[in-house]
Parts: structure tokens; sequence; C-alpha cells
């Protein structure tokens, strides 16, 4: 009785798994699918005509050459690389300080911290707008990768990690000698990797979806990074399915392959960022 | 000592002076741009007229940034209440020991790793299709008439529902790391006291997940004030009321081009302080009613 009860549960459990993971896929499917069409197929009326007739890679050869990808992921790519190197050089000099050292207005300046994590960042837009157009830097990379010289949250995140090492390695270390600068770099930084490759991953996630900052600085098509030219073609040929998707598919790629690779990194990232807070 | 100053100095400067720069000016400046009358947002600040509260004040006589409020407050509720819920019940059930435990989180992760511009069009051009969309290809199979999913009546509800999925396995992530951290034994000796599962849920997995719960939600109230990407790409060319949101409100009266808002970047500024101080009420409330125990485990 009490085995046939549990093999129902069972079997109900992994019912609501497949049928949950078939629509996640399912329209990620359908999205590579498309994108081999053409556009009579794409549209054809029944959903459940799921194959082209025939592989075509017309949509990609005319998107590619349309879109200019080989500049869209360039700058995407110098949009995350510096968004990343910033974000982890600022926050972990400065995570160690607010953990570990002592200096007047520490206070002070973390609650500085705290407040720019909890504001919502449509406050900062307008004067941020301003003042790269104030120093004539719109349309460039800096003025993409601008709101995220800093980071508020990796800070923060950093000081947690900070604050989660035994003291006495310091104190260690600072008997043999080491001055504060060595205990940090030799000691204390590289016990803090996992921590610092979350926090890679969480802005390379973030900078790679931010979409209305992109919009507001870079109206160029050759200095938008992937998403906003991606959001300015949908209005334009909202018609054309598999270049539509073609596009969708090329944009979509470095995070795939980035995600394939380093799949244990990415959840441990994500893990790691929301435990901390 | 003055050596360790300098030091001090070095490793705080970079991220205290950019946060001062980057963050607080700019909050600063749109407090005070929020009291002017300011028509273009590159106007030089000679040219604002000081006009006190009649920003805020036509704000909330404006039935468009009252529907965007509206329409934000659904999104955080109703789709926070579904997302989480559905987060957790996965979370659950994936550390509950089922087969394939890696192949199934991969999948609901899915929707966080394709381009977010991307997937909205996936579901914009394919699942709501009005003539050829997998829903109502779905819904014709048991006889249901032709939904029009894109209509100004479900717009919001399908951009709703567009969005939950997208956004749930990323929670599910953080649940998941978790309930990873509840150490088995407590499972182990409740199953001995007799609980069911059901009982361990409530009575262990759900007191023990109270911190990571409190982070969710403030993760999800933090995303729902953002709300950009998919609004602006449910209504691309202008903003509609069904899908209108504060953010876009902002956006179209401070950078728009669409023809059917008059630029306003007073206006625009005033709207983004009202919202910063309700994110900030809300995350006083959370602490109030979510005390964080400190559980050990």
């Amino acid at each position: 009785m009490r085995s046939s009860k549990n093999l129902l549960t069972i079997l109900l459990i992994h019912l609501i798994l497949i049928i949950f993971s078939v629509i996640m896929i399912v329209p990620f499917a359908w999205m590579i699918l498309t994108a081999f069409k053409t556009v009579t197929e794409s549209t054809s009326v029944n959903p459940f005509v799921i194959f082209p007739s025939k592989w075509r890679s017309d949509a990609f050869i005319t998107v590619w050459k349309n879109m200019n990808f080989l500049l869209l992921y360039k700058n995407t790519l110098l949009l995350i690389f510096w968004r990343v190197v910033c974000a982890c050089l600022t926050s972990t000099f400065a995570g160690y300080a607010f953990a570990r050292l002592n200096f007047k207005g520490k206070n002070l300046m973390f609650s500085l911290v705290l407040f720019q994590m909890m504001i919502p960042s449509q406050i900062f837009i307008i004067p941020q707008y301003l003042m790269v157009s104030a120093i004539k830097m719109t349309n460039t990379i800096f003025a993409l990768v601008f709101p995220g010289l800093v980071s508020a949250f990796g800070t923060f995140l950093m000081k947690q990690a900070y604050m989660s090492l035994p003291k006495d390695l310091e104190e260690a270390a600072r008997l043999d000698g080491c001055n504060i600068l060595q205990t940090f770099l030799f000691i204390m930084a590289p016990l803090t990797r996992s921590t610092l490759a979350a926090l890679a991953i969480f802005t390379a996630l973030f900078a790679y979806k931010d979409l209305m900052w992109p919009l507001v600085i870079n109206t160029s098509n050759k200095m938008m990074p992937l998403s906003a030219a991606l959001a300015t073609m949908q209005g334009q040929y909202s018609s054309n399915y598999p270049e539509l998707m073609a596009a969708s598919l090329i944009a979509s790629l470095p995070m795939i392959v980035l995600y394939l690779f380093f799949q244990k990194q990415f959840i441990q990232g994500i893990a790691t960022s929301g435990g901390k807070l | 000592m003055k050596k360790h100053r300098a030091t001090i100095i070095l490793f705080i400067l970079p991220c205290v002076l950019s946060l001062f720069v980057m963050y607080l000016y700019p909050v600063v400046r749109t407090v005070i741009m929020s009291f002017f009358s300011i028509e273009s947002v590159t106007a030089p600040a000679r040219s604002w007229t000081f006009n006190g509260l009649a920003n805020y004040i036509s704000l909330f006589t404006s039935s468009a940034f009252l529907t965007a409020l509206w329409n934000m407050v659904r999104i955080w509720l109703l789709g926070g209440v579904v997302t989480l819920a559905l987060a957790l019940l996965f979370a659950v059930i994936l550390c509950s020991g089922v087969r394939f435990k890696k192949f199934f989180r991969a999948a609901i992760y899915l929707p966080n790793i394709i381009s977010a511009v991307a997937l909205a069009t996936m579901w914009i051009q394919y699942v709501f299709n009005y003539d050829f969309g997998l829903l109502n290809g779905i819904l014709k199979e048991f006889g249901v008439s032709n939904v029009k999913w894109l209509g100004t009546d479900m717009k919001f509800w399908s951009m709703l529902i567009a969005y939950i999925f997208g956004a749930t396995g990323y929670f599910m992530l953080i649940f998941i790391s978790g309930i990873e951290r509840i150490p088995a034994d407590l499972y182990e000796a409740s199953t001995i006291d007799g609980a069911g599962k059901v009982r361990q849920f409530f009575s262990i997995t759900m007191p023990l997940l109270k911190g990571i719960t409190k982070t969710n939600i403030t993760f999800w109230t933090i995303t729902t004030t953002s709300f950009f990407l998919w609004s602006k790409m449910f209504s691309p060319v202008s903003s509609e009321n069904s899908t209108l949101v504060p953010v876009i409100y902002i956006y179209d009266r401070v950078f728009g081009t669409a023809s059917n808002t008059t630029r306003n970047a007073g206006l625009g500024a005033a709207a983004g302080v009202f919202l910063s101080v309700v994110v900030l009420l809300v995350y006083i409330l959370l602490e109030k009613v979510i005390k964080n125990d400190d559980l050990e485990f």
C-alpha cells in the first residue's frame, strides 16, 4: 500500500518536472528550427509542422550581413569584460578594507554602499546620462561600461567573504612581516576566489541583459551591444521570423557557450550571490 | 602610521569615490531636478524654473503614471507570489532526490541563458501569435477558438506569464542553495520521529529558508522596480497602457522619442524619486516582517 502511494507521488513529481521542462525547451527548440525555415513555412498555421522542409542557412547569412554581428559581439564582449574587471577590482579592495581595516568614516562610507544597493537604478540614470554626455562620451564603450565602474553589490559581497575568513591567518602573515598590501594580495585575496568568480558571473549576466542604459546612452547602431541591437531589430522587421530567430540565436550564442563551459560556476555563482545577502 | 593611511586610501578610494560621483551625486541631482520644470534633459541648469511640488502633483493626477504604478504593483505582488512559489516548489522537488536533477535544473534555468531580448521575441512571435502561435494551436486541439493574447485586454497577462517563466529558474537556484545547506540529519531525525514529507516541508524547510526567502523577495523587488525590458519588447513602438511600468514612463518622458508623450525631465525625475522612496519603504517593511533570527545550522 505504502509503496504504491510512493510510486504515485514519484510519478506525479516527474510528470510536473517533465511538463515544465518541455514548456521551457519547446519555444527554444522552435527558435532554432524557425531560423532554418522559409518565411512561409515559419508562418504555417499548423504549429505542429515542426521541421523545416529543407535546412536553409539563408536567414543566418542575411542577418549576419545586415546586422554587423562581429561588431556587436565586440561591443558586448568589451562591455562585459570592463564591467567585470572594474567590479571585481574595486569590490575586492574595498570589501577587504570594510571587512578588516579600521579607519575614520568607515560606517558612513559603508552606508553609502548599502544605500546604492537598495535604491532602484532609475533615480541615477538621468544625471549619469548628463555626466556622460557632458564629457562628450556618448556612443563609446566607456559610456556602456560607465554605471558598472563600481559595484556596490560586489563590495558588499566581498566584504561578507572577507569577514568569513579566520583572523589568525592575517595575524600570522603580519607577524611574518607582510604589510597590509602583501597580506591582502598573497594571503587573503586568493582565499576569496570562489566569491570573486561568483561576482564576475553575476556582473557578466547583468551586463549582458542590460537594455535600458545601452538604449539611452549609445544610440548609434555601431556602438550598441547585442541586447539593444536585437531590440531595435525586433521593431524593424517584425514579420520575417526566420531572420528574427536567426538573429536571436546568434545573439544568444556567447552566453550559451559560456554556460556550457562554466555550468558549475554559474550555478555556484548565483547561489553564492543569493546566499550572502 | 602615515604609510598605513596611504594603503587604506588606496584600498577604499576607487570604490567610495566612484560611488560618490556616480551614485550619490546623481541622487541629489535627481531630487533637485524633481522640484524644477525642465523640458529637455540636456537643458542647462540656468533654464530650469522652480515649480515646487508641481511635478509631484501632476504625477499623481496623471492617469498614465497611476496605470504604470498599478501595473508594477500587480507584477510585484501576483508575479512575485507565483514566481517564488514555483521556484520553491521546483527547488524542493529537485532536492528531494529525483533522477536527472541536473537536466531538470538546467532546463528550468534555460531561459536565463538565452538573451532576454531573444526570449521575449520568441514569446511574442511564436507562443502568443494569433494565427499560428503555440498557445492558440494547443487551444484549437481542445476546440477553443483563438485568443488574442496580444490584444489590449490580455497583453498584460501574457507579458506577466512570459516573465514568470523566464524568472523562475533564477530564484529556484537560490532556493536550492538554501535547501542544500540544511543538514540532512534534521530530515533523518524527523523521519524517525514519523514526520511525512509535507510535515517536514512546513516544520524544517520553510523555517530554515526564512533568510533565503527574504533575499529572494529583495531580489524580486529590485527586478520589478527596474522592470523595463519586457515592457519595451511587448510594446516596442509606443508605450501602451497595458504594459506601461514606471521605468518606461520615466524613459519616455526623459529620453523618449515616441510622439505620444511630451518630454518633461523634471516629471521623470519626480517619478524616479517617488519610486525610490516606495522601494525603501518596502525594504524597511520587509526587515520588520521577516526577522532574521540568524538560525545556526
